[in-house]
């Protein structure tokens, strides 16, 4: 990803990996056919309605979805594109800056595994401390209280 | 924050110490012989894990002489925090999902 970091902002990467006992083609519809990202797309605790689904799979293709918080109702819309595509191997899909969230990318690998499937999710953009207040955090161990700590604003 | 200082965040939660001394200064500031009282290690080795927190902006010390009381600084750790939590739970999350998800069509298909 090109770009300086804009106000307030960090440039992190971080790869998200996971191995799915699917076959590649059946995970690849997965992550391309709407009526199936609606059954997985987003955050526990967040639901991603079909309706509000469009991908259309190629370079510069809009990749849009709005996520909706059971708890409230709370809606997240995103506005993104893929800039790659190359079934069943890899996509890239990446966001201008929206809602305090910084631009970014991320670059999806599909890699056959016999008969499995490995996932690898690797981020990279900018973000700021705004994006917590969207999160479902999932504290976790001796960071549970730190957490209540830091939500409760003090300081 | 620049990635050099989200990096130095990072280094110093990495060890397990340090972080009991952070969960400590939430429930108010202490001095380092405080601090220090939960631990089977020495004074100066507390000492020492307070400057890495405190280079990473963790933690500011007061400026009363004698006892220099220790603070939590709460921004860089929202921060580097918060941008974990959300990258993660993102994740974690729609990966769960889709592992019930591709069971589930593999058991209708088979059906």
């Amino acid at each position: 990803m090109n770009g300086s970091a804009p106000d307030g902002m960090t440039r992190r990467q971080q790869t998200f990996t996971r191995v799915f006992d699917a076959p590649r083609e059946l995970v690849w519809k997965a992550w391309t056919e709407p009526e199936q990202l609606a059954q997985w797309w987003g955050p526990r605790g967040i639901q991603t309605p079909l309706e509000t689904i469009e991908v259309d799979l190629r370079p510069g293709g809009a990749f849009r979805m709005t996520m909706v918080s059971e708890a409230d109702g709370t809606e997240f819309p995103t506005e993104m594109e893929f800039r790659e595509v190359v079934e069943p191997e890899r996509i890239v899909f990446g966001w201008e800056a929206q809602r305090g969230l910084g631009a970014g990318e991320v670059t999806v690998t599909f890699n056959d595994r016999g008969g499995k499937t490995e996932v690898i999710a690797h981020f990279d953009g900018f973000t700021t401390d705004e994006i917590m207040a969207d999160a479902e955090i999932g504290w976790n161990g001796q960071l549970d209280k730190l957490g209540e700590w830091l939500a409760q604003g003090q300081d | 924050m620049t990635t050099a200082q989200l990096d130095s965040v990072f280094s110093a939660l990495a060890d397990p110490t340090r972080r009991a001394i952070l969960t400590r200064l939430a429930s108010g500031e202490a001095t380092v012989t405080e601090l220090a009282e939960p631990f089977d290690v020495t004074l100066p080795a507390i000492s020492k894990h307070v400057k890495v927190l405190e280079r990473a902006g963790l933690v500011e010390r007061g400026r009363e002489a004698q006892r220099r009381p220790c603070r939590l600084c709460p921004d860089p750790l929202r921060e580097a925090l918060g941008w974990l939590a959300g990258q993660s739970a993102f994740w974690e999350g729609s990966f769960d999902r889709l592992a019930t998800h591709l069971e589930a069509i593999q058991r209708e298909a088979r059906r």
